[in-house]
């Protein structure tokens, strides 16, 4: 008697707070966001500088199209990775038009194959650089729209270099450079009296490396995915770093809020980086205007290629309810000469789209960098990048390289071993 | 027991409980099956596959998994008696009869349990910094050598277990005081007539007093420990060569940045089994004596 | 000897509490320098001037009043259903003998075991399968799942004297008026303690809302401040940390007024066994 009340009881107060939850759920749930008026909502996810881009090209694109709406929402790229990781797969709750960092896309590419629309209809292949064609396509579909490239430049202080007497074209290689960060370290002192270093680097992370294999034309992965990191160029690359790293002329840094404190310090000469530092540079270091100048980058032997680092990509959510708009959107957004050139003037995101570079905009240059044009550089190495074969497992591989450069670097073990170690490693990973 | 009192003596305990066996049935029971069950499979080209006990098998073979058991262990070992004895010395301090400003010094110190982490990351980071940290200026003034925190292994380790210490130190003095508290007067005062120096009364009226609660706070940090996450990731981002990598954040990297949810869910049931076996050692440590 | 003690003892504390007290110096004084201040070395620690610049920022990149709000309004009523369902049900633990009590215990304290991270993806399946997304139900009922604040109920409810509750019988008071008029008024401590633990958990949860929540008019304030954090390549530091001490504040405050409580409840919770 006692224990079926007691079940009927338990049955009722599990429904009970079942139907409650339910209930709850009806007014706090999502409302779609299709309006009555017939108006078409279409929502962003993008982060800071490439949001205020594409609500500027919304702007534009409403003056022919009045009956598309935008809903503009800022998020952090973090915040955006975690949101796709664990809903992509459904769709559900992720905006129409998603900002996505060009080395991460691919990962999701491979574990979500539906998850973003395909728009090989209405990119055009040519038109782009080729290394982010081959960044956004992954098996026979191109996931997302190519945007800002990160070709890479040497950064150099004028005013370090004059003060050591050293010329930016004694600096051909890599080893010239380490010469010059000799010289530089003995004759400048940063304005809180430490030695200039020449550049930064973060032993704990594959950066400097994966510039000198760039340059070397060959990346971590061969076209069918195996991993080549025991490859001669690789341990090229590898041996160059640890000379560097040993010749004493880097700075250590970890992570980038110490990265950024190099250009407030302004305790390093030079920075191996890519075209959008030209924002980080003008912003932490205000005070050095006029101070910087941008080369080539040293080169290796044998390496005749250029190197990017970053970027962005504009992917679409397969399950959008608006289709056709959110391409034809995405599509002006990307290939409007005016838009891709003022994008680049305020917010320093460098184009993809090869015509937007006819811009004059491009033939100017920047006062803060002074008179020279520095961005033809920019442009004839973004040209000049490999396109190196792309791997859904580069963030993973990434973790790894990054401890094997701390065991090279940080605990001077012999880099051919390492490297040896590293590919058996990755083998029994990505088999 | 009559039909029309429902609610009686016999019947309150399962409608007490009822809400808490509905939630846990709902969002700890479901979930929890779930993911045992994905541990089983992996996400290829959008789908769950099959893998069998593959994700467990990879698991023993994959070294990163091993370090970051090593890491864990290293962090409990060294970090954990630690911060208790220094959180049990503080609280015996504060609780001194002479001692003035007690809610003052309780509060400060219970004060870092509730700071945000990025605040936490950036103060830490200037503080141990190589070459203009103040700890290594600190160190530099009594004489010592300055030590490279971020960039050798067993410094990069100790970097994060005296972050954690500070973090968490006062939280769990907050706890010992209370029972410290409640220790009767009149022993201290007994003591205090036989001449027992601050020692004495530490190790045999104090310790064996608050025992209970010294094993709730060992429990409690044991665990918490074992699921560290937050200050390795933003310290070191696990670095130099994996060397302050934890369980939890191996987890993270691979269910949300390398995107194998399968395997995540095997190191969650690994970490679930070697919690599970030392909480229960320590239980039986309790019970014993 | 004694002096020396006295002396050493203080030294002690106030090195603590210096430690302590520092960062949150820095954060504060932090949100009234530039960002480049402080990534200079050394950081500068004194006030500056730049408060209501920050300040400025901060509020044109985060909607500041509504994510404050949305915070409020999840960890108030988190804590309040919290405090009602864990204390019923520690008291059922603590006081009544009943079937399947035993196995109710152990999975409850067994769940503290198993690393949240791994169910946060059934979870999210599980609100899309209802859905229940974007709502803040969907973060505050989950998160009622907590093993800890049912464990300092029942072990807080474990001393409560049973001779109390028979004398409350004798009298006639119904089974659920003893628990709100007997019970409940003499376990303040205890509740005070459930309230700091289940407010400051929930006011810097930041996972499961982040993955939960889609629109900005439903962002708790962890999640806003994440977004101030989201630029890859250019961050303001100053107004990172103006926003964490604006966000930290709350939860000193309510800290300081039930700090009695909190310290009494888990004792309660923490001697008996």
């Amino acid at each position: 008697m006692m224990r079926r009340n007691m079940k009927r009881m338990m049955a009722a107060a599990l429904v009970g707070v079942m139907t409650a939850s339910l209930a709850l759920t009806g007014c706090g749930g999502k409302d779609k966001k299709k309006s009555d008026s017939g108006e078409k909502v279409i929502t962003v996810w993008s982060w800071d500088v490439a949001l205020m881009q594409l609500q500027e090209a919304a702007e534009e694109y409403q003056k022919d199209h009045p009956d598309v709406k935008f809903e503009f929402e800022e998020m952090g790229t973090d915040q955006i990775y975690k949101k796709l990781s664990t809903s992509l797969a459904t769709g559900n709750g992720i905006a129409d038009i998603i900002s996505v960092e060009g080395e991460v896309l691919v990962g999701y590419a491979d574990k979500f194959p539906e998850g973003f629309l395909d728009v090989s209809d209405v990119v055009e292949t040519d038109q782009f650089l080729p290394s982010k064609i081959s960044e956004v396509s992954y098996k026979d579909k191109i996931h997302a729209f190519p945007w800002d490239a990160g070709p890479e430049g040497l950064f150099y202080r004028t005013d370090y270099f004059e003060q050591a007497e050293v010329s930016p074209e004694d600096i051909k290689t890599w080893d010239d450079l380490i010469e010059a960060g000799k010289k530089i370290e003995a004759a400048c002192k940063t304005p809180s009296g430490d030695p200039v270093k020449m550049i930064p680097v973060d032993p704990k992370k594959s950066t400097i490396y994966s510039l000198i294999r760039s340059q070397l034309g060959i990346g971590v992965f061969d076209e069918e995915g195996n991993p080549i990191v025991d490859d001669e160029r690789s341990i090229q690359a590898m041996e160059k770093a640890k000379e560097i790293y040993d010749s004493g002329v880097a700075l250590n840094y970890n992570g980038w809020d110490e990265y950024e404190q190099t250009v407030v310090n302004e305790s390093v000469a030079c920075i191996p980086e890519a075209v959008w530092m030209i924002g980080t540079i003008k912003d932490k270091g205000p005070q050095t205007e006029g101070k910087w100048g941008v080369m080539d980058l040293p080169a290796v032997e044998g390496g005749e290629y250029s190197c990017s680092n970053g970027g962005s990509d504009v992917a679409i959510n397969a399950k959008t309810d608006y289709p056709d708009e959110v391409k034809d959107f995405v599509k002006f957004a990307m290939t409007d000469e005016a838009l891709q050139a003022s994008g680049f003037e305020k917010y320093g995101l460098y184009p993809s789209y090869i015509p937007a570079y006819e811009n004059e905009l491009f033939q100017k240059g920047d006062p803060f960098f002074g008179e020279e044009n520095i961005y033809n550089i920019f442009i004839e190495n973004g040209k000049k990048v490999a396109e190196i074969p792309i791997s859904p497992n580069g963030q993973e591989a990434g973790d790894s390289i990054g401890a094997a450069v701390s065991k090279i670097l940080l605990n001077g073990e012999e880099v051919e071993s390492v490297m040896k170690d590293l590919q058996k490693e990755l083998e029994a990973k990505f088999k | 027991m009559t039909k029309k009192s429902f609610v009686n003596r016999k019947t309150i305990p399962y409608i007490m409980i009822a809400p808490v066996v509905v939630i846990f049935l709902l969002f700890m029971v479901y979930p929890i099956l779930r993911s045992l069950y994905l541990s089983f499979f992996e996400l290829v080209s959008g789908s769950y596959e099959f893998v069998g006990i593959k994700n467990y098998q990879n698991l023993f073979k994959d070294e990163t998994f091993w370090k970051s058991l090593l890491n864990t262990c290293v962090y409990l070992i060294v970090q954990v008696p630690v911060m208790i004895g220094g959180a049990l010395l503080i609280a015996v301090a504060v609780e001194q009869k002479f001692m003035r400003g007690k809610a003052f010094f309780r509060t400060t110190i219970f004060l870092p349990s509730v700071t945000a982490l990025v605040a936490y990351a950036l103060v830490f980071k200037v503080l141990l910094n190589g070459d203009h940290g103040l700890i290594n200026y600190v160190i530099e003034m009594v004489g010592g050598k300055g030590i490279n925190w971020f960039y050798e292994e067993w410094p990069a380790r100790f970097a994060v277990i005296i972050s954690i210490t500070w973090r968490w130190l006062g939280y769990n003095m907050i706890i010992l005081l209370a029972g410290i508290q409640s220790i009767p007067g009149e022993l201290m005062e007994a003591a205090d007539i036989d001449g027992a120096t601050f020692w004495d009364k530490l190790f045999y009226i104090t310790i064996p007093m608050v025992k209970p609660i010294i094993m709730f706070c060992t429990i409690t940090s044991t665990i918490g420990t074992l699921q560290l996450f937050d200050e390795p990731f933003i310290l070191t981002e696990g670095g130099p060569n994996n060397a302050t990598i934890t369980m939890g954040q191996y987890l993270y990297n691979n269910g949300f940045r390398y995107l194998k949810f399968g395997y995540a869910s095997a190191i969650g049931y690994v970490m679930t089994v070697i919690i599970g076996l030392l909480s229960i050692v320590q239980f039986k440590a309790t019970k014993e004596d | 000897m004694k002096a020396f003690g006295k002396i050493f003892g203080y030294i002690v504390l106030i090195i603590a509490a210096f430690l302590s007290l520092f960062p949150f110096y820095f954060m504060f004084v932090s949100g009234t320098n530039t960002n480049n201040q402080i990534l200079s070395v050394p950081p500068k620690l004194s006030i500056g001037s730049e408060l209501a610049a920050n300040f400025e920022i901060l509020v044109d990149k985060v909607d500041l009043l509504t994510s404050i709000w949305n915070t409020l309004f999840i960890s108030v009523v988190y804590t309040v259903l919290a405090l009602l369902i864990f204390s019923a049900a520690g008291y059922a633990l603590a006081k009544f003998d009943f079937k399947g009590k035993g196995i109710i215990f152990t999975f409850v304290m067994g769940s503290m075991m198993i690393p949240s991270l791994v169910m946060y993806v059934p979870l999210f399946e599980m609100m899309i399968e209802i859905d229940m997304t974007d709502s803040h139900w969907a973060v505050i009922l989950p998160m009622l799942a907590n093993a800890f604040g049912i464990f300092l109920m029942r072990q807080n409810m474990l001393n409560f004297p049973t001779a109390l509750l028979e004398a409350g019988r004798i009298d006639g008071v119904g089974e659920i008026s003893l628990f709100f008029r007997i019970v409940l008024p003499n376990i303040k401590p205890a509740l005070g303690a459930l309230v700091i633990y289940m407010f400051t958990s929930m006011w810097n949860n930041f996972m499961w809302p982040l993955i939960i929540l889609g629109s900005e008019e439903k962002y708790t304030l962890p999640i806003s401040l994440a977004m101030l954090d989201g630029n890859p390549t250019n961050k303001n530091y100053a107004v990172i940390l103006l926003a964490t001490a604006v966000a930290t504040l709350p939860i000193l405050i309510i800290f300081l007024v039930f700090q009695k409580q909190f310290v009494a409840g888990v004792m309660g919770g923490a001697v008996k066994e």
